[in-house]
């Protein structure tokens, strides 16, 4: 790592778009501060370092805010460009279509906070699933080790990092995400992303993330509850 | 020059994001081939080359196709000589890009809901989260430069070129105001500024034909935002 470096990562641990950013920086080999969010209760550095969404990610580097987590990939790629491999390829259409499928992996991954929000988002996730085998064997050249070709880019990390979500999804809806039989090249690749040292270390833990979810749902509820009475 | 593969744009008049990738093929001084789609009947040509989304803009250069009109606006950056679209400095860069998502993710959701929702509690909502987004976006421009970009227009103003046109359009036919001098003074001296730029007029459609055209989806745009729920305020 540069000398005089200084990296710090504003996050909170269930949130997948924080993942992300865990992922990309470990990828890169580089080390960084971890600041813990309480959502509910954000801080001071966070509201300062992001007052237009007050969301995490924020990566902080040099005292120097970046906020969006495929920002924050693409800022990471160029800032350290010299450092560990890159996450976008070289050639100017394959970094489209890279960003292109980041992109589209973010508009269809299910997020809802009511119910039917949450069935309709299923409903969208299991389309995309498809389109996303797809994708995978031409980025892949049909070998479907990674979205990048030879090796982790932009598009694995951004798919990978959904993962315990999307599994915790899974075990809470009983919808089969990624059935070997539809989408052979995407359940292996899961298995396959799912023993890297670098997703080990990032992904919230499945069962966490299941207890985090209902705790959630309840309070909405009692939340839903409460504004209907009287 | 000759040997370099041929571009062709498949675009569709009146419509904001084949602008963006217009006026970014312009500004690099790169000559390209438009085809104009009639979105009711779209060719076998667009289908082929955006078989996800099925939609216009498309960027064909050789055997490369690129979708997606942000996304097209980089590749153009990145493919073609000529002056850039994107600061040098990778700070900078994240924050033109946190620019233009914010403007497609915030300003325009929020504008549309606005415009064509009928008067109602969600209406104003959204008239209130349009506001403040474009508030947001306004403080972005400084006395000093002409453009989001600075001297030149780059990725912020291409990705706001919308707001230069087609939202003036788009409020006579409903008759909702939402960006005025008074509330948003820097905003429409840089609508003025883009608009009135050498390079923009040439790729701009016509005020008069955006209205005729836009007139006639009056009603089904008033549908759509109709069946849609009230935009989610954060």
């Amino acid at each position: 790592m540069a000398g005089g470096d200084d990296l710090k990562l504003l996050g909170a641990w269930a949130s997948p778009f924080v993942t992300r950013v865990k992922i990309a920086l470990a990828l890169k080999g580089l080390s960084f501060e971890y600041v813990e969010e309480d959502l509910r209760n954000k801080s001071e550095l966070l509201l300062a370092s992001n007052p237009v969404q007050k969301k995490v990610p924020v990566l902080i580097h040099n005292g120097k805010p970046i906020c969006e987590s495929h920002i924050i990939l693409q800022y990471i790629d160029e800032a350290f460009s010299g450092t560990g491999p890159s996450l976008l390829p070289t050639e100017p259409h394959d970094r489209a279509v890279a960003r292109f499928w980041a992109t589209y992996i973010d508009d269809k991954s299910m997020r809802g906070k009511t119910e039917e929000e949450k069935t309709e988002g299923i409903k969208k996730t299991l389309g995309a699933v498809e389109t996303l085998e797809g994708a995978l064997r031409d980025c892949s050249k049909g070998e479907g080790l990674f979205f990048g070709g030879d090796s982790m880019g932009l598009i694995d990390v951004s798919l990978g990092s959904l993962l315990s979500w999307l599994k915790a999804t899974e075990v809470m809806s009983g919808a089969k995400i990624f059935d070997p039989i539809k989408t052979p090249l995407l359940a292996a690749w899961i298995e396959r992303f799912s023993e890297f040292d670098v997703a080990k270390a990032a992904l919230p833990d499945v069962d966490r993330l299941v207890e985090f979810s209902k705790k959630m749902k309840q309070a909405a509820a009692a939340a839903a509850a409460a504004a209907s009475e009287n | 020059m000759m040997g370099d593969p041929a571009v062709k744009l498949v675009g569709a008049f009146g419509s904001a994001f084949s602008h963006r990738v217009e006026v970014a093929l312009r500004l690099k001084g790169v000559a390209c081939e438009l085809v104009l789609e009639d979105l009711r009947n779209k060719s076998e040509l667009l289908l082929a080359h955006n078989p996800v989304h099925k939609k216009v803009p498309v960027l064909l250069h050789g055997k490369a196709a690129t979708c997606e009109s942000l996304v097209i606006v980089e590749y153009v950056d990145e493919a073609f000589a000529g002056p850039p679209l994107l600061p040098a400095d990778p700070h900078a860069r994240a924050a033109a890009r946190f620019w233009a998502h914010f403007i497609d993710e915030k300003c325009m959701k929020s504008l549309w809901a606005a415009l064509w929702m009928e008067a109602s509690e969600a209406q104003r909502t959204s008239m209130a989260e349009a506001k403040r987004s474009l508030a947001l976006l306004e403080q972005q421009l400084s006395e000093k430069s002409r453009f989001f970009g600075g001297d030149s227009i780059g990725l912020v103003d291409i990705a706001a070129s919308g707001l230069a046109l087609w939202l003036g359009v788009m409020e006579e036919i409903s008759g909702v105001t939402v960006v005025t001098d008074e509330e948003f003074p820097a905003l429409r001296r840089w609508a003025r500024r883009y608009v009135g730029n050498e390079d923009v007029k040439r790729c701009l459609p016509e005020r008069d034909r955006l209205v005729a055209m836009f007139s006639e989806c009056k009603e089904m745009f008033r549908a759509m935002a109709m069946g849609s729920d009230a935009e989610t305020v954060n």
